[in-house]
């Protein structure tokens, strides 16, 4: 008795378009409320690319799906699911990576930022130093040279 | 993709409520003094946007700055103090528990008891630059020390089992636990009124160990039944109690990834319901099968771990990475018999780690 799913067109800055069920729009905050309150089959998302509203979709895909069937025992369990995330990021690139963190930020998505942000987390604690965090983020310091002797003032520890 | 180069995100604009979201998440949630300072030396922006004194590095914040006692009736209360085991490598490796006594200084603590050391090796260095040495988070500690309203400080009072207390800090709750005397679980939420209340009144459990796993607390009894809270103090079991209670006095101990061992104790004078254990006798060690809920004996330990049964901390410590060669497989513990200083107990393989086997050295525990 499958009830028949509602389809819903998301179309991103860069004119990519998506056609998802209802539930996996629902992920999103913002998109639940936008669907609510403007019934039109295509929706507009000016602030996220293709690409990256693809990876969106890909995970709100995976992640309706556990929901939905979760009494099921044929389906992904969380271990599955946290195993499906682990491999999500691993294979994503830092400016992939910062693009989602503002793109599920926009679409409050609390789980895929909660994702991704804990993904900057780990590369950043994986650091050796301050330097290194540059480095790989491609930050340059924009210390002056007051500033940098504050910071290393603070960096100092005296044992008593 | 080289022309991605000219695409590259600017990390340094991020938003602070995002920054924070990262920052909140460092080193497994454990986010600590050294991971906000390394920030703060990224670059201007992320200074100016993670504040020194952010709440989420510093649980003790949330607190009033003296707890009342566990009695109302007393003039006494608690001060909530934090200590942190680091792994420090400057010019040579370091496993030290540190206190803050004021911005930038630190009193270095005895691994186990909480003292304070006075006499630092000469090699131990004065003052180090964070931006060098390199500096981890082991484990965090808090205890309760008790004073009364004329400033005279007590080492021990009946109220608690022992000092050492766990803090629960998400957002939006935050709450002291503790063992009180008799083994009873109390708990004290920041804002509510500020008092002490029992968990779990149940006459025959009598609680022996806390332990923070994450955001939730993780509680044994003197048998070895253990239970889990949640930071809404939800309780769930964990593991049965081991057959005939096991041993005297049980350790909790999370390891890398997050894996939960038992310490078992086992000491010659039972009768002695003192926290400092006079003879300690042998370990034996348990891990969690949670999916089985019961706890499995574990015969020996990797030679890429050591355990430390501290009072109001016990932690693991991987062996191979940072230089601290040696320990790997060891239980570290303080021996009274031996005027407090630290020994280190192999299994024999059998499960059994019997104190009369060899000393494993303490080359690299004493700070």
């Amino acid at each position: 008795m499958e009830n028949e799913k509602k389809m819903i067109t998301l179309k991103s800055s860069d004119d990519v378009t998506f056609e998802v069920e209802e539930a996996v729009v629902l992920e999103s905050q913002f998109l639940s409320h936008l669907v609510q309150d403007c019934p039109a089959p295509e929706h507009k998302i000016k602030e996220v690319t293709g690409k990256i509203l693809s990876k969106v979709v890909e995970y709100c895909e995976k992640h309706v799906v556990v929901v939905v069937d979760g009494g099921d025992s044929s389906s992904s369990s969380g271990d599955d699911l946290k195993k499906w995330d682990d491999k999500f990021i691993k294979e994503m690139d830092l400016s992939t990576v910062y693009d989602l963190i503002a793109a599920a930020n926009y679409l409050n998505i609390q789980a895929l930022l909660d994702l991704m942000c804990q993904r900057v987390a780990d590369v950043i604690t994986a650091c050796k130093d301050h330097k290194e965090i540059r480095e790989t983020l491609g930050i340059v310091s924009d210390y002056t040279a007051e500033e940098e002797a504050e910071v290393l003032k603070e960096n100092e520890w005296a044992f008593d | 993709m080289e022309s991605s180069l000219l695409l590259l995100p600017q990390w340094s604009d991020l938003p602070l409520d995002l920054l924070e979201l990262i920052s909140d998440r460092l080193n497994d949630g454990s986010s600590d003094t050294v991971h906000l300072l390394r920030l703060r030396s990224v670059c201007a922006t992320w200074r100016h946007s993670l504040p020194l004194s952010n709440k989420n590095y510093n649980p003790l914040s949330k607190f009033p700055p003296l707890l009342p006692f566990w009695s109302s009736s007393s003039s006494g209360f608690f001060i909530l103090k934090q200590s942190s085991v680091y792994k420090l490598e400057a010019s040579q490796s370091w496993l030290v528990k540190l206190q803050e006594t004021s911005p930038g200084t630190m009193r270095v603590l005895d691994l186990f008891s909480n003292d304070r050391l006075c006499f630092l090796p000469e090699s131990f260095p004065e003052n180090i630059n964070l931006q060098e040495a390199h500096v981890r988070l082991v484990r965090r500690a808090y205890r309760v020390e008790y004073a009364n309203k004329g400033g005279g400080e007590m080492s021990s009072f009946w109220s608690l089992s022992s000092d050492k207390v766990v803090v629960l800090s998400s957002r939006g709750h935050s709450a002291v636990m503790a063992i009180h005397s008799g083994g009873k679980l109390g708990f004290l939420k920041s804002g509510d009124d500020e008092r002490w209340r029992i968990l779990d009144n149940s006459w025959n459990v009598t609680y022996e160990d806390i332990m923070t796993y994450g955001e939730n607390c993780i509680v044994v009894d003197d048998k070895g039944k253990t239970v889990i809270y949640d930071v809404e103090f939800r309780i769930s079991d964990l593991a049965e109690g081991l057959p005939g209670g096991g041993g005297h006095k049980k350790h909790l101990v999370e390891c890398y990834g997050g894996e939960v061992l038992l310490v078992d104790k086992y000491v010659k004078h039972v009768w002695c319901k003192s926290e400092f254990s006079k003879s300690a006798v042998e370990f034996r060690v348990y891990k969690l099968k949670r999916e089985e809920k019961r706890w499995e004996k574990v015969r020996e330990l990797g030679r890429d771990v050591a355990l430390f049964i501290g009072e109001d901390s016990s932690f693991s410590v991987e062996t191979i990475d940072g230089g601290l060669a040696t320990g790997g497989g060891c239980i570290f513990y303080r021996d009274y018999r031996d005027g407090g200083r630290s020994r280190g107990v192999y299994s024999d393989g059998d499960g059994v780690f019997n104190v009369e086997l060899k000393d494993a050295g303490k080359s690299w525990v004493s700070y």
